[in-house]
């Protein structure tokens, strides 16, 4: 056979081949839906068992009579699936359920379990478990190799209020010099209230930008004013990232001590730090910062002068007052912008 | 000397046999790229699909991480399907989002049914005028939905609403959305996804374009998935899923997306408006700004990510006529030439990475070239043989890597696609869907390679117009 036939034959052989396969495809599909209907009609049924059990708990011996073999991987997802949605005494009953039916035992197995999403639900339902062997267990989940793995059981061991060190979950989560998933961020925003002083001290030692960016972040989140003098000392740091993370913590913070460093801030040669400092001192409302507010309302960038526009409206009646004065200016740009602003806050026709 | 002692004859049989060889040895080249696509794909899809588990819908939606989204919505001539559209936006599931409705002077009653539909009132909103944009006629807010803006402007085409939108907006992300399209509810709490997984590199995402023809839509929400009944219809489906998902999903793997389609995709603001916008002059605007988006992060040595997913979903009507269809393909292709051109420097330069070697380099030699290999094909080799010049072997094969092989690229494509998907099509709907990407390789596609030859011709001749889209409407939809 010449390789021009071989090219033919192989076409040919290419061609049937993926009809063939579409075919089983077809076979399997029936099969899976078929499938797919009885798992969803059976999980109905078990939801609703799981919560007449929520008022009957004496009734729990209907349930264990009912469950079948393969009902427990059903009942797995089912409350994986609850426990984010429901909380308080609810959450409870449902733990106490699960506790019973063996599933958190279940659940200690599938973290060695090969496939990554299967370690990462169960590491979201052990969340549920206050039990000494579930956080050694969640503890071990965050050397896992697969960062989704890791953040999930980051996250029960935040739920459970029972993190060992703040750094050695930052270490564990936070990799290279970029800012990490918002999921990472959105977990140490959780921790941040009850480990100010770890975040702090984590501020202080790291040298990586990543870390830092996420502790700043966390501090900025946590509402405590203590955290103020240490974020002054980023708002002239070489990383613009650095810079802008703390202006916004200090926008969040609002707190007056901040201001000086605010306003050196709004000569920053970048303007996304410019802008994030003009956001900050009208969230601070000091009347000390107008001026430069009104500097900032020339400035080349649009949005630094939107920022500080928007900014002296909320500072108030001394900020209201410079809008109408700058309104009236012959600067074009800067009495446009604080026209606009007025107007569109209803404060001018 | 030479030639005269050969024959004038020999020559032109030595000349018709090296075409001959040269479109065969094409097409050997072409079936070796689609083999090594599809394989990109299935790893793609996978990876993809994996990753949606980690960041679930419902935990977006009640943390506060979600980035806020204004949603872009260009309308000319829209009356008929505009307020679904923007119903079906209104009722998105996002926990923070705007949708900005840009009406580019419209002929018709666009306007006045969104005024009518969503009890409009003009207001002030201040804005940059960073982008380059026709002057606005008007900016509106309505009364009863606060996520709902729309902007009256003079017409300057769909690239000048895109900037007037990308002015207006002030979200960290901007969604680009077709007027006659319509989202899943969950579509943003998807797209946005790589957003949260990688929030400083990301700078533009698509989704899966699917086709609503024959779906039964209630009050701008498709409630029931299904096929259409019309042939063309279908060989659109069958052609979406092969030459647009899985096209899409090899490039996302090799980190080439050049397109991010106009009818779905989600942008950095900031990576939007530093490039410049979205560029007049072009009816090839999707494609021309993501390629720009590559250009500028490369040159200037910025990280960055383009990419494309496949489970958020965008339903979009298809053209039921091939007049309108063959208009619509002819713009596309002469969207890409206008591109292949202006960034011809990328084609194949290393210093363009990925995107310039394998996302260009692709539309260079299977779009704009491919099909005049494939018409010289046609025409010489057949008539060669039918001369008694080729002998029968070198026939077969190229029927073979003609016909054959696209049928398992194209069946192929449709196996990828759904031994991934978690959606449960049914069966009899997957033998339609088979037979149609077996019969699309014997005509339809064809047809699309001789439309990208008129597009050449319409390219050379610098055509610029976009032609007629009629549409009718999403709630006749399931009827037809």
């Amino acid at each position: 056979m010449t390789a021009l036939l071989a090219i033919w034959w192989l076409s040919c052989g290419l061609a049937v081949t993926s009809l063939i396969a579409m075919g089983g495809l077809i076979v399997n599909r029936a099969r899976r839906n078929r499938r797919e209907i009885v798992e969803a009609g059976r999980r109905e049924e078990l939801k609703k068992l799981a919560w007449e059990l929520m008022d009957r708990p004496d009734r729990l011996f209907l349930l264990k009579s009912q469950i079948k073999p393969n009902d427990r991987r059903l009942l797995i997802q089912l409350f994986s699936e609850l426990l984010q949605k429901i909380r308080g005494k609810y959450a409870e009953r449902f733990v106490s359920l699960m506790r019973i039916l063996g599933l958190m035992e279940e659940c200690l197995q599938r973290l060695n379990d090969r496939p990554w999403w299967v370690r990462a639900e169960a590491c979201t339902v052990l969340g549920a478990f206050n039990d000494l062997n579930v956080k050694l267990a969640l503890y071990r989940a965050l050397e896992d190799p697969i960062m989704e793995v890791r953040v999930e059981a980051a996250r029960s061991l935040v739920r459970q209020d029972a993190v060992r060190s703040v750094a050695e979950l930052v270490n564990r989560l936070v990799i290279g010099e970029s800012m990490p998933s918002l999921a990472v961020i959105d977990l140490l925003r959780n921790l941040s209230r009850s480990a100010v002083r770890e975040f702090l001290e984590l501020l202080d030692q790291s040298p990586k930008v990543g870390v830092k960016l996420v502790a700043i972040d966390a501090l900025g989140h946590s509402g405590d004013l203590d955290t103020v003098p240490a974020l002054l000392h980023y708002y002239d740091h070489p990383s613009q990232l650095i810079r802008l993370a703390a202006m916004q913590a200090l926008s969040l913070l609002r707190d007056p001590r901040a201001l000086a460093a605010v306003l050196l801030a709004m000569t920053d040669f970048d303007w996304e730090v410019r802008a994030q400092a003009a956001t900050a001192a009208g969230e601070i409302g000091a009347s000390e910062a107008i001026p430069l507010l009104e500097q900032l309302l020339e400035d080349e960038h649009w949005w630094v002068r939107y920022h500080a526009g928007a900014a002296l409206h909320n500072i108030g009646e001394l900020g209201i007052l410079a809008l109408n004065e700058i309104a009236s200016r012959p600067s074009p740009v800067a009495a446009e912008m604080a026209w606009g602003i007025l107007r569109e806050k209803g404060l001018a026709a | 000397m030479m030639l005269a002692e050969l024959g004038w004859r020999q020559v032109f049989l030595g000349a018709v046999r090296l075409v001959d060889y040269w479109v065969l040895g094409a097409l050997m080249i072409y079936a070796v790229c689609y083999l090594v696509q599809m394989a990109a794909a299935f790893a793609e899809l996978r990876r993809t699909l994996r990753q949606g588990k980690s960041v679930t819908p419902w935990w977006l939606l009640t943390s506060k991480v979600a980035l806020p989204i204004s949603i872009n919505v260009p309308a000319y001539n829209e009356e008929k399907t505009i307020v679904e559209s923007v119903r079906s936006l209104l009722a998105l599931h996002y926990p923070d989002f705007e949708v900005i409705v840009i009406n580019d002077g419209s002929k018709d009653q666009t306007l006045q049914v969104l005024q009518e539909a969503f009890d409009l009132k003009p207001v002030l909103r201040v804005h940059p005028l960073t982008l380059p944009c026709k002057p606005l006629r008007g900016v509106y807010v309505s009364v009863r939905f606060a996520r709902l803006t729309v902007v009256d402007k003079e017409n300057g085409g769909k690239s000048d609403a895109f900037n007037a939108g990308l002015n207006l907006s002030r979200n960290p992300l901007v969604c680009m959305v077709d007027a006659d399209s319509m989202l899943e509810p969950d579509s943003l709490l998807r797209l946005v996804r790589p957003f949260i997984l990688e929030p400083e590199l990301m700078v533009a995402v698509g989704g899966k374009i699917r086709v609503v023809n024959g779906c039964e839509v209630r009050s701008g929400r498709v409630v029931k998935a299904a096929l259409p009944r019309r042939f063309l219809h279908l060989m659109q489906t069958v052609e979406y899923i092969r030459s647009f998902q899985i096209a899409r999903l090899s490039w996302s793997q090799m980190r080439a997306v050049t397109i991010i389609s106009g009818a779905f995709g989600l942008f950095k603001r900031s990576a939007l408006v530093k490039v410049g916008g979205y560029a007049h002059g072009t009816v090839g605007e999707d494609m021309e700004v993501t390629v720009r988006l590559h250009r500028h992060h490369l040159e200037y040595h910025i990280p960055y990510r383009v990419g494309y997913l496949p489970d958020p979903v965008c339903w979009t009507e298809v053209p039921s006529t091939l007049k309108v269809l063959r208009a619509q393909r002819t713009r596309w292709a002469r969207g890409m030439l206008e591109v292949l051109w202006r960034h011809r420097a990328m084609i194949f330069s290393p210093r363009y990475g990925m995107p310039g070697m394998f996302g260009l380099g692709y539309f260079f030699v299977f779009d704009a070239i491919g099909p005049f290999l494939e018409l010289v094909g046609w025409i010489v080799i057949p008539t060669c043989w039918l001369a008694g010049l080729l002998n029968t072997p070198f026939f077969l094969a190229y029927m073979g890597l003609l016909f054959m092989f696209g049928v398992f690229v194209s069946v192929g494509s449709l196996y990828l696609e759904e031994v991934t998907t978690t959606e449960r099509t049914p069966p009899k709907d997957l033998a339609i869907l088979t037979l149609c990407a077996f019969a699309e390789n014997f005509g339809y596609r064809q047809l699309n390679s001789v439309w990208r030859v008129q597009a050449w011709w319409q390219f050379l001749r610098k055509k610029k117009s976009w032609g007629t889209m009629t549409r009718a409407g999403f709630t006749k939809t399931a009827a037809r």
